[in-house]
C-alpha cells in the first residue's frame, strides 16, 4: 500500500502509473484478468460486459488509460467511433438485434463507474423493456437557449481554432477567467479590465485551452486516498 | 429525394427551418435540440441525409467524433457541466425518433433527474459464450476503414448494399411522420 505522504509527493506520471495499477480494465487489457474479447487491435479492446443491459452488451475500451473523453487525442477518438460503428453493425448481424445504443458516460455524475474511458454498445430489441435511452422532452426558454448557443458556439469555434466575430454573451465566461487567475500564476493580465482579458484569452492556442479542464474534478473516482489539496 | 424533403433536420441544414446552430462546417452541423431533454442538449448530425449509423461512411464518423469531443469539452467549460453523456439511438427499437442520423450530447448536473443506469440482466456462462462466438465471427472482418478519397465510388455502393440488409430498420424509421 502507498501512504498518503507518498501519494502527495508523486509526479503526475507516477500518479497515472498508480491509477493504471488499480484499474480493473487495464488488467483486462493486459490479460491479467480474464474477459470475453470480441475485438482487439493496437488501440482498442472490445469485451462483453459482465453486467449487461441486454445480451451482447459490449464495452469498447481504449488500451491507453484515459479517464474521460476530453483526454483522448483526435486520431484515437475517431478510431474508437469507427470501430463502434463496425461493432454496432456486428450486433445487428450476429445477434439479430433490431437496433443499437451507443453510449458514453463522461464523469461519475454522468453514470461512469470506472476511471477508464469506455464506450457502450448495447444491442436492442423492440420489447426489451429498456426505457432509459428514450429521452424526455423539456421546455427550455428561448432566452436560456440563446445564451447557451452563443457561449457554446464561441467556445467550440475557439477549440477548432476558428475566430468568430460574435461578442461573448455569457457573463459566466468573464467570471471564469477571473477565477482562473487566482490559481494560475502565469496569467499576468490586469484584473480591472475583464473584457479585454477574454479577448486576449481567445487568441491563445487550442492546446492551452484544452488543458484548462480540471479532469480530476470531472471524474471524482481517482484512487481512494487521493491527496487533499 | 422525398425522404430528404420530409426530414426536419435536412430542412434545418438547408436553412429552410430555424434552429439554434452551435457549430457548423462543410460536413456536419451541431444544433441545440428542438426537443431538448435538458438545457444544453446538443444534436450533432452529418449534413448528408443518413438514417442509421451503418449508412454513414467511416471517415464521416471519424470527423463527427472529433466534433463530439470538442463539444463535450465546451460543455464542461461553458455550461459548468459535471459530466456529459454521448448517446446514439440507432433504430426505432433503440429509441430513435428521427429519420436523420445524429449524435446526442447531454450535459449533466447534480440532481438533473436523468438516470442512465440499467438493470443488469443475468446470463449464464453458456449464453455469454454463444454471444461471444457469434459476435467474434462477424468482428473478424473489422479493420479496414473507408477513406474519404473513395467517396464517389464507395458511398453509392455502400448505401445500396446496406439498404437491402437493414431494410427493417429503415422501413421502421420511414414510418415516422
Amino acid at each position: 500500500m502507498v501512504t498518503e505522504e507518498e501519494l502527495a509527493n508523486m509526479s503526475p506520471e507516477q500518479m497515472q502509473e498508480l491509477q493504471k495499477q488499480n484499474c480493473i480494465f487495464c488488467h483486462i487489457i493486459s490479460g491479467k484478468v480474464a474477459s470475453k474479447k470480441i475485438y482487439e487491435d493496437d488501440k482498442v479492446l472490445a469485451i462483453l460486459d459482465i453486467n449487461p443491459a441486454n445480451p451482447g452488451h459490449i464495452l469498447l475500451l481504449t488500451k491507453e488509460h484515459y479517464q474521460v473523453m476530453p483526454q483522448i487525442p483526435d486520431d484515437e477518438i475517431s478510431h474508437i467511433f469507427m470501430v463502434a460503428k463496425a461493432i454496432s453493425h456486428a450486433c445487428l448481424k450476429a445477434l439479430n438485434a433490431q437496433g443499437t445504443n451507443i453510449f458514453i458516460a463522461n464523469g461519475a455524475l454522468a453514470g461512469q463507474k470506472a476511471p477508464h474511458f469506455m464506450l457502450h454498445i448495447i444491442p436492442r430489441m423492440d420489447v426489451d423493456g429498456i426505457k432509459i435511452f428514450d429521452l424526455p422532452e423539456k421546455d427550455i426558454s428561448d432566452n436560456i437557449s440563446e445564451q447557451i448557443r452563443a457561449g457554446l458556439s464561441n467556445k467550440i469555434n475557439e477549440l477548432f481554432g476558428i475566430k468568430t466575430e460574435e461578442p461573448i454573451v455569457l457573463d459566466r465566461k468573464t467570471e471564469k477567467v477571473g477565477k482562473k487567475d487566482e490559481n494560475q500564476k502565469k496569467t499576468n493580465e490586469p484584473d480591472e479590465e475583464p473584457n479585454k482579458e477574454v479577448v486576449t484569452k481567445e487568441k491563445k492556442s487550442n492546446k492551452e485551452e484544452n488543458s484548462d479542464i480540471n479532469l480530476d474534478e470531472i471524474s471524482k473516482f481517482m484512487i481512494e486516498n487521493e491527496p487533499k489539496k | 429525394m422525398s425522404q430528404k424533403n420530409n426530414c426536419e433536420f435536412c430542412q434545418i441544414i438547408d436553412k429552410k427551418a430555424e434552429a439554434k446552430r452551435v457549430f457548423e462546417d462543410e460536413k456536419a452541423l451541431a444544433i441545440l435540440s428542438p426537443h431538448p431533454c435538458c438545457a444544453g442538449h446538443i444534436l450533432l448530425m452529418p449534413k448528408e441525409h443518413f438514417s442509421i449509423i451503418e449508412q454513414v461512411p467511416d471517415y464521416l464518423i471519424a470527423h463527427l467524433s472529433k466534433i463530439v469531443n470538442k463539444i463535450s469539452i465546451a460543455v464542461f467549460e461553458i455550461l459548468q457541466a459535471k459530466g456529459t453523456n454521448v448517446l446514439i439511438q440507432n433504430g426505432v427499437a433503440a429509441g430513435q425518433k428521427t429519420n436523420h442520423f445524429m449524435i446526442h450530447i447531454i450535459p449533466r448536473k447534480e440532481n438533473d433527474g436523468f438516470n442512465f443506469q440499467w438493470q443488469p440482466k443475468q446470463l449464464n456462462e453458456e449464453q455469454m459464450s454463444t454471444i461471444e462466438l457469434n459476435l467474434k465471427e462477424v468482428t473478424k472482418g473489422i479493420g479496414e476503414f473507408e477513406k474519404e478519397e473513395n467517396k464517389p465510388v464507395k458511398l453509392d455502393s455502400e448505401i445500396e448494399k446496406i439498404n437491402k440488409e437493414d431494410n427493417y430498420l429503415i422501413k421502421q424509421l420511414n414510418r415516422i411522420p
